[in-house]
């Protein structure tokens, strides 16, 4: 569904995107990670053919992405910072037009806007939203028309833990309906929960791709393990040394230290870093 | 198609929600050549409907469409629009018909209410539909290649100025070089529908010009949003 090889991209000296390479599966969801400054966003828009790369290509929907042309965009969803709203006009207003333009019912729109806990402000000027509220409008009308590819720039920046769940809900929802799910974060817990395989990214360099549980499992490999006594002591060792511990009578517990996402982030940012 | 009629309904909300744009651009016009018209020895002559027609054209054609086109592009919804998949020719038919509708009204009230005698009002209408086409397209071009609003302002009161003076100076026949570039510019037919009045024909030299002017304009607006569908 969508392919990418060999992407660069700078700006003046500025590396934004250094030779990635990385494919989506037709039912996926994607999680594009990183800092801010990573290149998730330029990444993006070369996808969505809003910018042009250097070198390498970027194929979606079986074509390159600097062919797309506007029927094409009738199945692509995208919610990101290049996107804008008619501010004078409320929030159903805007999303009425969306709705009107892809032959979508308005039920449909008073479903997602209830489900979003926006339906009490729809007839507020968009302009007036706080930050959560326009994130919310601009992720119902990225998924208005139940596209084949949806793109999301950080969806739950701003939103509650709630409404994050929320927000996650509907986008496996709309993944077991086949929806394609291209996901950029910095919310490490978010791409754990949601995200079927993802893409570690820092200053335009992929540092790790795979599953979220692939990724960790191989961190945990090096890790090692805490022992804790039944006096309150407790020691960290290898994990091969850890097992002479098992069944000892005066151990309470062994486990093994899982990383978390974000730890290994952490580690492998610091590590590219030191090259 | 309903694409289209969607983009149009789009278009009178934001109008309805933006109606300090509508008020500006639309009844500028008329009150200023009212406030002229309340002049005695002016009201009802027919030299003087050409400033209330240059108004109509820089303001209720030009501005219009040049404010509205680069207030959607500084708050990034024409690319959200390129993004959701609305074609070209849809965009530029969305928002050139307001301004359209609105400009060819008033320069057709305008000598009705104020009781100024059209010598003939087919060449009148014809010259008014191509002159307002002309600064509709050449203000949309302007706010697709303005960064901002206020550039998008900027050269449009260029065109307002060169609307306004261009006239004045050609009526100097003796200065055959600005005569010259008049009949041949934007305000040209409407130049020389008011100094041949009768005399004046659908087939003049100013009136090809002036659909030349157009149909180039029509490339470069078409070309212009090709150009915004990318960053720059």
């Amino acid at each position: 569904m969508i392919k990418v090889d060999n992407l660069s991209k700078r700006f003046g000296n500025k590396i934004a995107l250094e030779d990635i390479s990385f494919d989506i599966k037709e039912g996926e969801i994607f999680g594009f990670l990183g800092p801010s400054g990573a290149g998730k966003t330029t990444t993006i828009n070369i996808l969505t053919g809003q910018l042009s790369q250097d070198s390498g290509k970027a194929y979606i929907l079986n074509k390159e992405s600097n062919q797309l042309l506007p029927s094409d965009f009738l199945n692509i969803g995208i919610m990101s910072d290049t996107v804008g709203f008619y501010g004078k006009m409320t929030v159903y207003k805007n999303l009425q037009f969306f709705a009107k333009y892809h032959n979508v019912s308005l039920d449909k729109l008073d479903v997602l806007l209830k489900e979003l806990e926006l339906f009490e402000d729809k007839d507020k000027k968009a302009e007036k939203l706080s930050t959560g509220m326009k994130q919310r409008m601009l992720l119902i009308r990225s998924i208005l028309h139940h596209p084949k590819i949806l793109f999301l720039d950080e969806p739950t920046s701003g939103l509650d833990p709630a409404l994050s769940n929320k927000v996650h809900d509907i986008l496996l929802n709309l993944k077991n309906e086949g929806t394609t799910i291209f996901l950029t974060t910095h919310d490490m817990s978010e791409a754990t929960k949601i995200c079927d395989r993802i893409s570690l990214l820092n200053l335009g360099h992929i540092l790790e791709y795979g599953s979220p549980q692939e990724i960790i499992d191989k961190y945990s490999q090096q890790d090692k393990a805490v022992i804790r006594f039944k006096n309150g002591d407790s020691i960290m060792v290898s994990q091969a040394e850890a097992a002479r511990y098992l069944g000892g009578s005066d151990v309470a517990s062994v486990h093994t230290l899982e990383n978390t996402l974000e730890d290994i982030f952490i580690k492998v940012s610091e590590d590219s870093k030191n090259v | 198609m309903y694409r289209l009629m969607t983009l149009l309904w789009l278009r009178w909300e934001y109008l309805i929600s933006n109606r300090v744009l509508l008020v500006v651009c639309v009844a500028t016009p008329f009150v200023d050549f009212a406030i002229l018209q309340a002049i005695p020895m002016i009201h009802g002559e027919l030299d003087f409907l050409n400033m209330g027609l240059s108004l109509v054209y820089s303001m209720t054609a030009g501005s219009f469409t040049s404010m509205m086109i680069s207030e959607e592009k500084e708050k990034k919804n024409l690319r959200t629009l390129i993004l959701s998949g609305v074609t070209k020719y849809n965009y530029i038919i969305s928002v050139i018909s307001f301004p359209f509708i609105f400009s060819v009204l008033s320069a057709l009230f305008m000598p009705v209410i104020f009781g100024v005698s059209i010598p003939n009002w087919l060449t009148y209408f014809v010259v008014v539909v191509l002159t307002t086409l002309a600064f509709i397209l050449l203000n949309l071009s302007i706010g697709l290649f303005s960064k901002t609003q206020t550039h998008a302002t900027l050269f449009s009161m260029i065109v307002l100025i060169i609307a306004t003076f261009l006239p004045m100076l050609s009526s100097d026949m003796s200065n055959k070089i600005m005569s010259y570039i008049t009949r041949f510019s934007f305000i040209g037919a409407n130049t020389e529908y008011f100094i041949k009045l009768e005399k004046f024909q659908i087939s003049e030299s100013s009136v090809f010009a002036l659909i030349c002017w157009v149909v180039v304009l029509i490339f470069i607006s078409n070309f212009a949003f090709k150009w915004n569908s990318r960053e720059h």
